[in-house]
């Protein structure tokens, strides 16, 4: 009938009896080769992969990253803006063989990155739009405790797509009500975000390059079509009613019509079945479908996502490509990736841990002649421009931000830092839903930088509570001074021909005050692409 | 023997964006591969408008409903029908042109409009509706298409103007796509307030200035020479426009209080007033595209009273500014277009709302080489379908392009390398221009 249905309904899984093997064996073999220095199997299997399609390709990869860059890239990617000073530095010095390995570990889990993994699944999973206060704080304390639990993700989604009952008690309903319980809006970011696909374009016409059907994404809708939000209200003496709870509940009835025939659309699985669940159960069977073994788009989806997060680029782009249009760079891979994470128990962080160890994560973003053009092959590690949020948090940080402005009251900061981050993401309308360039094209941004007062203030010389002012009163000698000022804005240590630089720039400014120069030194550094890139 | 000078690649691509001339271009003798590159850039310069009629426009300026305007509640009344809703319709300047009772100044000035009643779209979602009335594609997810302000920038750019060439106020602008990240929208948040951080901080001069930004360049170039990538580019780009607007008398454009109050107030002194106000000094300042966003659209409740309350800030803006720019004889030069990113339905729901349609809508042109005074296209009598000249989403952004003379066939390529055209599919809307 169709391509894509045809794959749902004849692709064969792995018998459960084995899969259950397969994992044992990992396990035990992971565990015969010791905790020390270990590099996990399912990380070699990545690394030998892409290595042979390099070679297939002619490409020659880049080197290894330096320690300082890993750094940089790993705290980034798992904690949202670059390492504090401290950290950099302790890491640098650190001589143990297998400390990028424990340095994974430690920020897995860390309350940063739990920070950082909440703020991230929450804007994946109802977008940026802060109309709803209360809905977001709801969904990020959820979110925030199943990323705290490492909750599974099939039951991580199991629990929004199903979530009913008190919405105090339950945050994951806020998913549901973030879209105003509209089934065509749930089937649309259901689709997309947990399975890959753009079913969104079904909503108004069959979709043009993939074999989906406006009925199809009907079909899709009508599973949310019983669910219904009960609120139970108070009378106060003056007779006013106030709403005390809300309750998310499913009732009997419900549908959704085609747009053009109003025709009633029954509840389907994109396969073609229908749920044989009575109608208050379905979204229990939509979810148990969908995190099925058999649904092979499932683990693909979510392995690809966490993928493209930390390489730059998805093996399939875009993220919600899934289909014909967009065939996977690494089909194999994907597969195979998609395989070991059901094996081993939908463990997000597992996931995380085997992409971090790999060799190609971990290779320089500094490109060859042989490969300064790929994009596609994972020969170098991929330039990401900073989103908009890790940019201000590492500009919080490499301004000293928080440490020093400890003076003031919590709200008062917390004020100056909304304000500052509005800046930041109101200027770019690219959907909502995906995350926002910090330097996709904003002069205003720019100018925040060269001129604004966050960078300004912390960059003077003579202002008590600048950090400048601060690095330049406990560092007295030229060396140091230069180490503190690159460790706190590009988290490394300054190399031989920068110092040079710097010796020429004292001499060849004329100001009369050497501080002056490592203003603007501090000043070059922040705005230099090395700071707005994670690279 | 001629001599061959071997010129950087970085200094090409630098030419290339400021758009180098066929003398500067022959003076190098470049060949082979980069030449090719540079002839291509060559012929889509030297591309003349359609045969017959001139391009008029200089400028666009676009007056973006965020949300969706009601096309009966606005310019295609349905009165005495069912689905009319409580707002009387009343006549304008032209005779047989009725617009809706909140619009009573805009009736005025409706000789100056081209009304658009048949606009036929897919998208009834507002994002990939924004997109598509944005980019004249529907999102395909991989290929980011360049906003129309984008394009106008890219293709009308003059390299030694110090102003942005796209400013969007009011609302978050889509992105220059695949084309180079200098024609990005330049995004005012709030038209009532001064620009932020335009002016050095109290430490800083000029000279001072310069000798940072020297520092900047020369600490950062190893950096780029081992990242040469489209991020490091975009970072040099936006740098080197921040640098020429702060130093620029023309931000001048950007500042409100030269205005007398009254005029202001004639605007509505209000966000999206002061945006159209700041819209007609930026294109007299030669500032290519304008767009002015007016948010609360979506109107799924109540749609009357929130319409009304809409109606009464758009109306003095908009019809301010057309006849502001017809008193400044720049209408003629200045294309302007109202939309939204859908009509709403004919029929009122329970909740006295209108939901999102985009089976036949309306938008508003003016200026810019357009008939002013006509109405094209129509709806049925309950307004639920288009009975006459279905116009699409292409066929208006070929119009605007045609009034601002750009070649729509012309291409530019995707990130994945694929040629896109400035247009597909679209035809112009010749009555527009008859």
């Amino acid at each position: 009938m169709k391509t894509i249905k045809a794959l749902y309904q004849t692709r064969n899984s792995l018998p459960n009896s084995l899969l259950i093997l397969i994992g044992i064996a990992i396990m035990l073999s992971n565990f015969i080769s010791g905790v020390e220095g270990r590099i996990w199997s399912s990380t070699k299997h990545i690394d030998r992969h892409i290595d042979a399609r390099l070679k297939e390709e002619e490409i020659k990869p880049s080197k290894q990253s330096k320690d300082a860059e890993f750094l940089r890239r790993v705290h980034l990617d798992l904690t949202g803006k670059i390492p504090t000073v401290e950290a950099v530095v302790s890491f640098l010095d650190d001589g143990s063989k297998n400390k990028r390995e424990k340095k994974i570990d430690e920020l897995i889990g860390s309350e940063l990155y739990l920070d950082y993994w909440t703020r991230l699944w929450t804007n994946w999973l109802i977008g940026r739009d802060d109309n709803n206060r209360e809905q977001r704080l709801g969904l990020e304390a959820w979110v925030r405790e199943s990323l705290a639990q490492n909750m599974p993700y099939n039951q991580f989604v199991t629990a929004l797509i199903t979530a009913e009952g008190n919405v105090e008690e339950n945050g994951a309903a806020n998913y549901l009500l973030r879209y105003d319980l509209s089934p065509v809006d749930l089937a649309a970011q259901t689709s997309r975000l947990f399975l890959g696909l753009p079913m969104q374009c079904a909503q108004c016409h069959d979709h043009k390059t993939e074999a989906w059907y406006q009925e199809d994404f009907y079909g899709l809708a009508a599973f949310f079509a019983n669910t219904r939000l009960e609120r139970i209200y108070e009378e106060n003496e003056e007779g006013e009613r106030r709403v005390v709870e809300r309750i998310l509940k499913n009732v009997a009835k419900g549908s959704v019509y085609m747009p053009e025939t109003h025709e009633p659309v029954p509840p389907s699985f994109l396969d073609g079945k229908r749920p044989t669940t009575p109608t208050v159960r379905q979204r229990q069977a939509l979810s148990r479908w969908m995190t099925g073994k058999d649904n092979p788009y499932f683990c693909h989806a979510i392995v690809n996502r966490i993928w493209a997060h930390f390489m730059g680029r998805g093996f399939v782009e875009p993220l919600d490509g899934f289909g014909e249009e967009y065939p996977p760079s690494h089909p194999r891979l994907l597969n195979w990736l998609a395989e070991d994470f059901m094996i081993h128990g939908y463990d997000l962080r597992y996931l995380m841990r085997t992409i971090l160890n790999t060799k190609a994560y971990q290779r320089t973003s500094e490109t060859n002649k042989s490969n300064q053009y790929d994009d596609l092959y994972y020969s170098h590690a991929y330039v990401k421009p900073l989103t908009a949020e890790q940019f201000f948090y590492s500009m919080l940080e490499s301004t000293g931000f928080e440490r020093l402005q400890k003076r003031r009251d919590r709200g008062q900061l917390d004020n100056m830092k909304r304000r500052y981050l509005e800046r930041f993401l109101f200027l770019i309308d690219n959907g909502e839903m995906e995350e926002v360039e910090a330097f996709n094209g904003t002069v205003p941004q720019a100018l925040m930088m060269i001129n604004g007062s966050l960078v300004n203030d912390s960059g003077s010389h003579k202002e008590r509570g600048a950090l400048l002012h601060y690095i330049l009163k406990t560092n007295r000698t030229k060396r140091d001074r230069l180490d503190q000022i690159y460790l706190t804005t590009l988290s490394r240590y300054p190399r031989t021909s920068e110092r040079t630089y710097f010796d020429r720039y004292l001499r060849s400014s004329l100001y009369r005050n050497d501080a002056l120069a490592y203003e603007d030194l501090y000043w070059a550094l922040l705005n230099s692409a090395e700071f707005a890139l994670n690279h | 023997m001629k001599t061959q000078v071997r010129i950087p690649e970085s200094e090409i691509l630098d030419s290339r964006q400021q758009g180098v001339s066929r003398r500067d271009f022959v003076k190098f003798g470049v060949s082979g591969f980069l030449g090719l590159i540079a002839m291509q850039h060559l012929q889509s310069l030297a591309w003349t408008p359609l045969e017959g009629i001139a391009a008029r426009a200089k400028h666009c300026i676009v007056l973006f409903m965020n949300g969706g305007a009601s096309q009966l509640d606005t310019f295609d009344p349905k009165p005495d029908t069912l689905n009319a809703g409580p707002f009387a319709a009343i006549p304008t300047s032209v005779a047989g042109v009725q617009f809706s009772e909140h619009l009573p100044q805009l009736a005025e000035q409706a000789h100056h409009l081209s009304i658009i009643r048949s606009v036929v779209s897919r998208e009834g979602n507002h994002e990939r509706a924004r997109y598509l009335l944005h980019t004249g594609y529907a999102p395909t997810g991989s290929v980011k298409h360049p906003t129309l302000g984008s394009i106008a920038s890219h293709y009308l750019n003059n390299e030694d103007f110090e102003l942005p060439n796209c400013v969007n106020i009011n609302a978050p602008a889509f992105t220059s796509g695949f084309l180079s990240a200098e024609h990005d929208p330049f995004v005012v948040s709030d038209p009532m307030k001064p620009i932020e951080d335009l002016q050095y901080p109290p430490q800083m001069d000029a000279r001072r200035f310069e000798q940072r930004l020297r520092m900047l360049t020369d600490l950062q170039k190893d950096f780029l020479k081992k990242h040469a990538n489209r991020s490091t580019e975009a970072h040099k780009a936006i740098y080197k426009k921040a640098d020429k607007l702060i130093n620029s008398p023309q931000v001048e454009a950007f500042d409100l209080s030269d205005e007398p109050l009254a005029v202001r107030e004639a605007y509505g002194m209000n966000r999206f007033g002061d945006g159209c106000l700041m819209a007609r000094r930026l294109v007299e300042a030669g500032v290519k595209f304008v767009e002015v966003s007016l948010d609360g659209w979506d109107t799924h409740n109540n749609n009357f009273e929130q319409h009304k309350s809409l109606l009464e800030t758009l109306d003095p803006a908009f019809s301010m500014l057309v006849k502001d720019l017809a008193d400044r004889d720049l209408l003629e030069e200045t294309i302007v277009l109202w939309l939204g990113e859908f009509g709403r339905t004919p029929r009122i729901n329970e909740n006295d709302g209108r939901d999102h349609f985009p089976n036949g809508w309306s938008v508003v042109l003016a200026g810019g080489g357009i008939r002013g005074g006509q109405v094209i296209g129509a709806t049925s009598e309950d307004g639920m379908e288009v009975v006459d000249r279905p116009v699409s989403v292409p066929d208006l952004f070929a119009s605007l392009c045609y009034s601002l003379g750009i070649d729509t066939e012309d291409q530019n390529y995707s990130r994945g390398g694929r040629p896109i055209r400035v247009v597909n599919d679209g035809s112009v809307i010749e009555e527009l221009f008859a």
